[in-house]
């Protein structure tokens, strides 16, 4: 990795690393890291990852129901609950 | 997150709405696909595989492109998500990827003729009365002429409508057909069993077992016949696994007569006629055609 422009002068000898602290673009595990939060996210605003497969996320709302899946950063939103679906 | 109103194409997928039902095709990828290949002036055919073709790795075989052999495939390989028809034709030629020859690049060509013939071809999906989930399985025995392994596949029907299906060429060599057919079984209920624990997450459920046709009576009465016979008594996971299922009522095997085994298209070359009307019972249409 390289570091960016401007941090450069700040490090004055040469074999330093930096400990990251969040993820960064362009990480191996930067996808992944995203995923988490949106998961997090999802989960906090009533949906429910389901267990046979996980990219798909499901809410229920008085006897309504709203699903999401997600394909890398696209997405399709779908249910019976117009409401929902116009709010999220 | 922007909304981008109602869907109408993702992950290069159509959708398209109708009073008829909600179709899924890929109709520009295939278009894009031709005209790639230079093959958008070729004539059509009326199946993507030759009947009983003899393709197999051959010691002296002429070499083709790799690259261009593998890049084609794989272009294939993603159309099947809407194209349940070629999948077998496009399974059979991703068998050869590491020693494309001439013949196996002519059976590519071949599905891209056949592409040709109805480049919109795509999924529909209707509202209907069925309140089912169904499957069908079937196994070709000992095809492969170097490996003698079986090929078998399935299809998934959710109320009436095509789920999933697949073509694959099984891990093992089975010694007869009831036994390959058996083991295209356990594939065939693990699949159903997915779709049925979806559809539990959106709360849907369906009490009646779920019903897997078959059309090999043998590997119905192995399923059912609770004595480790002496011909089965190597198929010992499968068996249990098959066995299980039938006793907690989660599936069970109706016989269903070859000619309206819709699998077989999946499993083994069949003529032009057989062939045009298993696709139809598939709900596949092509909304694209002039009518």
């Amino acid at each position: 990795m390289e570091l960016p422009p401007g941090i450069k002068q700040s490090f004055e000898h040469e074999g330093r690393v930096c400990k990251l602290k969040r993820a960064l673009y362009g990480l191996k595990q930067s996808p992944r890291a995203w995923f988490g939060r949106f998961t997090l996210a999802m989960k906090t605003t009533g949906y429910q990852q389901s267990n046979a497969d996980h990219t798909l996320f499901v809410k229920h709302k008085g006897g309504k129901v709203t699903a999401l899946i997600v394909y890398v950063d696209d997405m399709i939103l779908t249910g019976d609950d117009p409401e929902e679906i116009r709010t999220l | 997150m922007k909304d981008l109103g109602q869907l109408k194409y993702f992950l290069g997928i159509e959708v398209a709405r109708s009073k008829q039902g909600i179709s899924l095709s890929q109709h520009k990828y295939v278009l894009d696909l031709l005209s790639e290949t230079g093959m958008l002036a070729c004539k059509p055919v009326e199946t993507p595989i030759q009947m009983n073709h003899q393709l197999g790795i051959l010691p002296d075989q002429i070499p083709t492109d790799m690259g261009r052999y593998q890049r084609l495939v794989g272009k294939l390989i993603y159309l099947t998500h809407t194209r349940s028809d070629i999948t077998y034709a496009v399974s059979v030629v991703s068998q050869f990827i590491h020693a494309p020859s001439e013949e196996h690049m002519n059976a590519v060509y071949r599905i891209l003729r056949y592409l040709k013939g109805a480049p919109g071809k795509g999924l529909l999906y209707v509202k209907n009365d069925v309140s089912n989930i169904e499957g069908y399985t079937d196994a070709d025995w000992a095809v492969d002429q170097t490996t003698r392994r079986s090929t078998s596949g399935y299809l998934t029907f959710v109320e009436g409508n095509l789920i999933t299906w697949r073509s694959r060429k099984q891990k093992v060599v089975a010694r007869s057909s009831a036994e390959a057919e058996f083991r295209g079984m356990a594939q065939g209920i693990c699949e159903l069993l997915w779709i049925k624990s979806v559809l539990k997450d959106l709360e849907i459920k369906y009490t009646n077992p779920i019903k897997l046709y078959c059309d090999n009576k043998a590997a119905i009465q192995i399923a059912h016949n609770p004595v480790q016979h002496d011909r089965t008594k190597h198929v010992e996971v499968d068996r249990h696994f098959i066995k299980k299922k039938l006793d907690q009522r989660i599936i069970c095997f109706p016989f269903v007569r070859s000619a309206s085994q819709l699998a077989d298209v999946l499993t083994k070359t069949v003529s032009n006629k057989d062939f045009d009307s298993i696709i139809d019972k598939f709900g596949m249409i092509d909304i694209y055609a002039l009518t």
